[in-house]
């Protein structure tokens, strides 16, 4: 019996794998005859009325064109997504000011199409006769256009909704560099994105995901950089995403990332568009989603947690020394507790007399050993950290002021833990937010390795480094090696350090495509032969 | 053909093949503790009669670029008789596993953490080393040539901070023991660190490289190896005189009393993090070798199913093969060497001259070969997909 359900669950799991049915863009979908305009405006207004049912967003603008046997029209729009200007000036306005003359019973041919060409002074009109297109078309911010006697009807792109302005983005703050950040606006981000590459090469390409929210995504790359099977098996996968709904990049992060399971992200995220462009010059490609301000690139390598857009702005012997320094902060903000555990449970003998002793005096009397006073201090700061970030911005700063000051303090004043390990816990705090992307995962090991250093000391830990070596040489995304250009690789050239930039003559080698040199080869000033 | 159809590149290989000498080197007792301060001498000459096994192993790799050794057996010596010297060179590889796991253990518990039990050691070790196997010999292998660097790096550095202690008066006067003592200590050099190399016959297939070249990835690997084993022997004997003999890791003891300064002092702890990452380094190299043959000789299509049976059986072989680290070490330096020349070079030897005689592998890699080796193609033969990572 139970055999017989688990095969059948199992011949289920099958089809709905094989299943490569592509993303419903609209879920009030008719089948293709239900779906038609009809010729009759009122059948027309019933069906659509019934489909956005009793919404007061809704305005049908009963229209009453001029001259003889002219037909009557129906403008439909949702108020708060269109601009109205546009409406009046764009539509109404030329529509009123021309005569329909039209002889009694004859047919008019093409109205639709004569109204966009010869009449309107919009330049986005497309004709459609489908019902389902027309709602879709409304839901996103257009007008419909609908008129009696004829099954099509007029789509006109009139969006206006309210949207942010554009301005410096808090993740990725930068001292020298641009300042501007992605909205939630997609038109305004594919612009900034198409301002920074004035290529031909450059593709913009759009999918509707989220059968409720029915949200664009956008693909960009630009081709030949981007490596084409990468393209396609990003394409693949975002096509078998098949949900109700996409509210931000982070959904599509979780659907198409190569290790769900991991710690480590193999999907990165921008705010910039100076960020995302270069990306896209190295052969990435990068995802925006209607409504977020975020933009997801592709392929992810590790060292990208490390590199941010001002090393390039900055001078690269002074940006090599902060990559490096990115790099042993992050692994201080993991190893500093757990050696420090393994240290002073395990290993006394490797602490200098002079700190043993000082340690021994600051532990004096407290009661729990040191992976539970510093279990305490690291679960403290976490909880702290949260609080910190979800208030409003004031009060933030008084809980960090009482947790961190007050707390800290008052827990040696009272014996509860010893000073080095608020110390050390005090310094992992700072160190991990030097690599603001890899925040999450460090606090996550921190504690594993603490474990692992209480149990069994410096072999553990040293068992413990190994093992996330071994997880990280086996990630990849999008069939990239997770740590090429941190292992010795050709990419080395901007991986621990950066080189000068007339340096990096082509592209990353191991994601580019077709199109692999970015420069002219030795272009840096040569004194001798300027004279 | 390997059932892992992941490729590593030929620095991977090289380096492997260095890390692999270099977690002898640092275990050198199994040599110094015969031949004391004249070491070095005898290192040298291991190096140099374990060359014609280089070139014995440099053929079989040239000739069979696409076979294991488990397969080369079959191909040699018929299906039978070829699985009779595959369980051989089985049993080899796991004792290998087990005894290295052993020396990992007898370390820790004497050096590092001294009340955990044995068994706990043994098994976290050896559970960090199948999950790399696991992942596929492209990932085992991708921090060779970090590891291989970064212990060459401190081997130098470490003779520097021992120089305050060097004194080159330990190494005379020389060659006034028996000729019994450098022969008995030579063989050993040959056939415990070098000769075991013939392990990398599992690895063959795996190798993203023209046969041609195989024979001088070899010969650069082992050099390399060689070289730091000779500077770290020269080292510990300059600065433990004599007293080498006694110790069961002489280059932890060199390192203890190293450096220079009170600041630069304490290498030891450099010594335990280097060792711990060159014996993983020979461990998953083995202990690949041996779940691989073992998918090979039973026809299996993947080895991972067995890796964790095979890992568990490695620790409960390790757990009974020494009543302790004394008898492990005078085991090595006794019986071992004669059970391994058979293994190390009799057996490839002898797979040599019948392949010569029954004019078998290919006689020389053509300029084709990259191409059919890293298109994954070669006999028509369609690659099955990968077990290992790829993309």
């Amino acid at each position: 019996m139970i055999l017989k359900s688990l095969f059948k669950k199992f011949i289920q799991y099958q089809e709905q794998k094989n299943d490569t049915t592509p993303t419903k863009t609209f879920d009030a979908k008719k089948s293709d005859d239900t779906d038609d305009l009809l010729e009759g405006l009122k059948e027309n207004i019933n069906t659509i009325k019934e489909l956005l049912g009793a919404s007061q967003d809704v305005k049908y603008h009963n229209i009453k064109l001029k001259g003889i046997n002219a037909p009557k029209a129906v403008l439909i729009f949702i108020d708060g997504l269109v601009n109205e200007k546009i409406i009046t000036d764009g539509i109404l306005a030329p529509l009123l000011d021309v005569e329909f003359n039209i002889a009694e019973g004859a047919k008019v041919e093409k109205l639709a199409q004569k109204i966009d060409t010869q009449i309107l002074h919009m330049a986005d009109v497309e004709v459609s006769t489908k019902i389902s297109e027309l709602i879709s078309s409304l839901l996103s911010g257009s007008s419909a256009l609908v008129i009696d006697g004829i099954k099509e009807c007029l789509l006109i792109s009139t969006k206006g909704f309210p949207t942010r302005s554009i301005s410096e983005p808090q993740t990725e703050m930068v001292v020298r560099g641009p300042r501007e950040g992605f909205t939630e606006n997609l038109r305004t981000n594919t612009a900034m994105i198409r301002r920074r590459i004035k290529s031909p090469k450059l593709r913009m390409e759009h999918l509707t995901i989220g059968k409720k929210t029915d949200t664009v995504v956008c693909l960009t790359y630009i081709k030949d950089v981007a490596r084409t099977e990468i393209v396609d098996k990003l394409k693949e996968r975002l096509k078998k995403i098949d949900t109700d709904a996409i509210n931000d990049t982070g959904y599509i992060e979780e659907f198409i990332e190569d290790s769900p399971f991991s710690l480590f992200e193999t999907v990165g995220y921008t705010e910039k568009p100076d960020v995302a462009a270069a990306k896209m010059l190295e052969g990435r490609i990068a995802i925006l989603v209607d409504g977020s301000p975020f933009a997801i690139t592709v392929p992810r390598l590790f060292v990208e947690n490390f590199q941010t857009a001002e090393d390039y702005y900055t001078r690269y012997v002074y940006a090599s020394v902060t990559r490096l320094m990115r790099f042993v902060a992050y692994f201080l903000s993991i190893f500093t507790v757990p050696v420090y555990i393994a240290l002073t449970t395990f290993h006394q003998e490797l602490i200098p007399e002079t700190l043993l002793v000082t340690i021994a005096n600051a532990r004096e009397g407290t009661p729990f050993p040191v992976f539970f006073e510093a279990l305490i201090m690291v679960i403290s700061f976490e909880v702290l950290k949260e609080a910190g970030l979800r208030l409003p911005r004031p009060v933030g700063q008084a809980i960090s002021i009482v947790g961190a000051l007050v707390m800290g303090d008052a827990a040696i004043s009272a014996g509860l833990v010893g000073a080095p390990v608020v110390i050390a816990v005090a310094f992992t705090a700072v160190a991990g937010f030097i690599v603001p992307a890899q925040t999450e995962s460090a606090s996550i090991l921190r504690i594993i390795m603490m474990v692992i250093s209480a149990i069994l000391g410096g072999y553990g830990l040293a068992l413990g480094v190994l093992g996330m070596l071994i997880h990280l040489a086996s990630l990849k995304s999008f069939g990239i090696d997770y740590l090429t250009t941190v292992v010795p690789s050709t990419d080395i050239k901007d991986s621990f350090f950066r080189t000068p930039l007339w340096t990096m003559v082509s592209r990353p080698v191991s994601i580019v495509g077709k199109d692999k040199t970015r420069m002219v080869p030795a272009m840096q000033v040569d004194n001798d032969k300027e004279g | 053909m390997s059932i892992d159809k992941s490729k590593i590149s030929p620095s991977q290989f090289v380096f492997t093949i260095v890390c692999f000498i270099e977690s002898s080197a640092v275990l050198s007792s199994f040599f110094v503790g015969i031949s004391g301060r004249d070491s070095w001498f005898v290192m040298i000459i291991g190096y140099l009669v374990y060359l014609p096994l280089l070139f014995i192993i440099a053929q079989l790799m040239k000739r069979f670029p696409e076979k294991t050794i488990i397969e080369i057996n079959d191909e040699v010596f018929g299906k039978v008789f070829g699985k009779v010297v595959s369980v051989f060179y089985i049993w080899f590889f796991v004792t290998l596993t087990s005894l290295n796991l052993l020396d990992t253990q007898v370390f820790a518990s004497s050096s590092i953490v001294q009340k955990t039990p044995p068994i706990v050691l043994l098994a976290t070790f050896a559970l960090i080393c199948v999950w790399a196997v696991r992942n596929g010999i492209s990932v085992l292998t991708r921090y060779m040539v970090i590891i291989g660097v970064l212990s060459l790096m401190i081997s130098v550095l470490a003779f520097f901070f021992a120089i305050k202690r060097f004194d080159f008066a330990n190494l005379l006067p020389p060659f006034q023991q028996k000729p019994m003592i450098y022969v008995e200590s030579a063989h050993v050099v040959s056939t415990i660190p070098f000769g075991e190399t013939i392990v990398f016959l599992m690895l063959t297939p795996n190798v993203k490289s023209s046969p041609k070249k195989f024979g001088k990835y070899l010969l650069i690997g082992t050099l390399i190896g060689a070289a730091s084993m000779f500077v770290i022997t020269v080292r510990d004997i300059g600065v433990l005189g004599e007293t080498i003999k006694f110790f069961t890791v002489p280059s932890l003891e060199t390192q203890r009393v190293s450096g220079l300064s009170r600041t630069f002092s304490r290498l030891e702890l450099l010594y335990s993090i280097i060792f711990i990452a060159l014996m993983y380094s020979k461990i998953v190299v083995l202990l690949y070798a041996s779940v691989s043959a073992i998918s090979q000789v039973l026809k299996l299509k993947s080895y991972k199913h067995i890796s964790i049976l095979i890992t568990v059986l490695c620790i409960i072989y390790t757990l009974n093969l020494y009543d302790s680290g004394i008898s492990h070490a005078i085991s090595g330096m006794t019986v071992v060497p004669f059970f391994w020349s058979f293994l190390e070079y009799i057996l490839p030897i002898l797979t040599l001259v019948v392949v010569m005689f029954r004019k078998l592998g290919k006689k020389e890699g053509g300029a084709n070969d990259d191409d059919i080796r890293n298109s994954g193609k070669r006999n028509n033969l369609a690659v099955r997909p990968s077990v290992g990572n790829q993309i």
